[in-house]
């Protein structure tokens, strides 16, 4: 059973691409409420694999996947909306929607929300602000620079207080100014009490100096 | 935003960022519900000239020489009484032979002591009542009626007209399956190519939590509003078209408002059915 204080938990997870190749063979992962969990991977080790079974776009052949405490089933697609909900995703298979603006990618977890126009819009005025996106907040996300595409889905995957943050190599292509910013960023999240599972192909990757370390290897955490 | 206020936004986005995309979608339906309207304007039409002419059809009966005037109102009110049987006149002799001088330009008969021409029965017929069946065993009644020497009557035309009507109706009949299908498979098609132009943000709502309900609303309604204005302005070019149209003596016969209602109605169905379909196979 899924311990009570795990946000997130893969238990003896065996899965393999279409081709049948097998990406993870008995994996564990454990990730608590209010921590992070850095997973070093090089390219093709599974980390898109992970966040597909992670939020139910894939089946695990066996062993079990849980969110919140509860089990996560492909196809249950009802059920599997109320569980993304609880999530942010940043990078990998998510992406800011090109053909929107800035401020309705922000906007769009808040569309499953029962709040007020009034409350929502202070949120994303704040989330705005926060993100230090206030002057392209009507600017299409396709025009936006790599960097500032990390801020709008940040700024997306933490507008709706979603308890639990998927992030897939938020620094690839990243240099200079808005590579520290984006660091900055994560550091402050980690620090305010965000679970974050991050997954990165640079082991030195050090921005969260506190988060639990573990790197993919034949398809187990080591 | 709520997620109406979404689902009406993206709805109209869907229709206004792709103008081209949007009127070649409305087009093809539109053509498709014309040549529909077309095709059930041709089918009226056709079916009332035809119920026109076949309620012009007599069949004239002839009766022997050895039936007594006296006794001709008996045998008239035998045919009458029969099932079909509409109006009737009785041609007399000299009213035979007033007709054939008119029909001749001169009276043949002239210098005759005695007028040779039968006196006969000319029967029309109740209206939705003949067919060429019933036209025979009409026929074949009328012979056994005592007195009644020869009848008269067109049974291979009516036949022949069976025949056509038939033809006529079951073409257009297929012809409208057809369009129909056509008219399913061109809704399900645009809303994919809609969908699929969407991909990116459906996909990205999918992965933040979007039900598959709020998905496809904005696609259905799509698929509606295609379908149903493509019905009704088809519907409107039809009936103003028939306005400058004249086809001689045929009047061209549309269906009724309630009937035309429906119809749009239907369209709105197969527009939702489409719509459906077509973000199914695109999420």
């Amino acid at each position: 059973m899924p311990g009570s204080k795990a946000a997130l938990e893969l238990v003896e997870v065996v899965y393999a691409d279409i081709h049948g190749r097998k990406i993870f063979d008995g994996l564990n992962l454990n990730l608590n409420y209010g921590t992070t969990t850095i997973i070093f991977g090089p390219t093709g080790s599974g980390k898109t694999s992970l966040t597909e079974l992670i939020i139910g776009a894939e089946s695990p052949e066996s062993g079990q996947v849980f969110l919140f405490g509860q089990k996560v089933k492909a196809g249950r697609l009802v059920r599997l909306a109320g569980l993304r909900r609880k999530i942010g995703g940043v990078g990998g298979i998510f992406t800011p929607i090109s053909n929107l603006k800035v401020k309705d990618n922000i906007a769009a977890p808040l569309l499953f929300r029962r709040e007020s126009n009034f409350y929502k819009r202070n949120k994303i005025e704040k989330a705005l602000l926060d993100f230090g996106l206030k002057s392209r907040g009507d600017d299409p996300a396709g025009n936006l620079s790599q960097g500032e595409k990390i801020l709008v889905m940040l700024a997306r995957a933490t507008v709706a207080d979603q308890p639990l943050l998927l992030i897939d190599e938020p620094l690839a292509g990243l240099d200079g100014k808005i590579r520290e910013k984006v660091a900055e960023r994560l550091r402050r999240l980690a620090l305010g009490g965000h679970s974050m599972l991050i997954l990165t192909a640079s082991e030195n990757e050090s921005f969260i100096p506190e988060a639990r370390r573990f790197r993919l290897e034949e398809g187990k955490l080591a | 935003m709520s997620p109406l206020g979404y689902i009406i936004k993206r709805f109209f986005g869907n229709l206004w960022e792709h103008p081209l995309a949007s009127l070649g979608s409305f087009l093809s339906l539109f053509l498709l519900y014309l040549l529909f309207d077309l095709a059930w304007v041709s089918s009226l039409t056709a079916t009332k000239y035809y119920d026109q002419k076949i309620s012009e059809l007599e069949i004239e009966v002839f009766l022997n020489d050895e039936v007594a005037d006296s006794v001709v109102p008996v045998v008239m009110e035998a045919v009458a009484s029969m099932e079909g049987v509409g109006e009737m006149e009785l041609v007399s002799r000299e009213a035979a032979r007033s007709y054939l001088g008119n029909l001749m330009g001169v009276d043949l008969l002239e210098g005759l002591d005695i007028n040779p021409l039968p006196r006969s029965l000319v029967i029309s017929f109740t209206p939705d009542y003949l067919t060429s069946a019933r036209l025979d065993a009409l026929a074949d009644d009328l012979r056994r009626i005592k007195g009644v020497d020869e009848i008269l009557f067109p049974g291979n035309w009516l036949e022949k007209a069976e025949y056509f009507k038939k033809l006529i109706r079951d073409f257009l009949l297929l012809l409208g399956a057809l369009i129909l299908i056509a008219v399913v498979l061109n809704s399900v098609h645009s809303v994919i190519l809609s969908a699929r132009t969407r991909l990116e943000e459906l996909v990205q709502l999918q992965l933040l939590g979007a039900g598959p309900v709020f998905l496809t609303i904005p696609f259905i309604l799509e698929g509606v509003f295609y379908s149903l204005t493509a019905a009704a302005v088809a519907w409107l070019v039809t009936q103003n078209a028939a306005r400058i149209l004249t086809l001689g003596e045929v009047a061209v016969i549309f269906p009724g408002v309630t009937e035309i209602v429906y119809f749009c109605l239907a369209a709105a169905i197969i527009g939702l059915l489409g719509g459906y379909m077509g973000v199914r196979r695109s999420l």
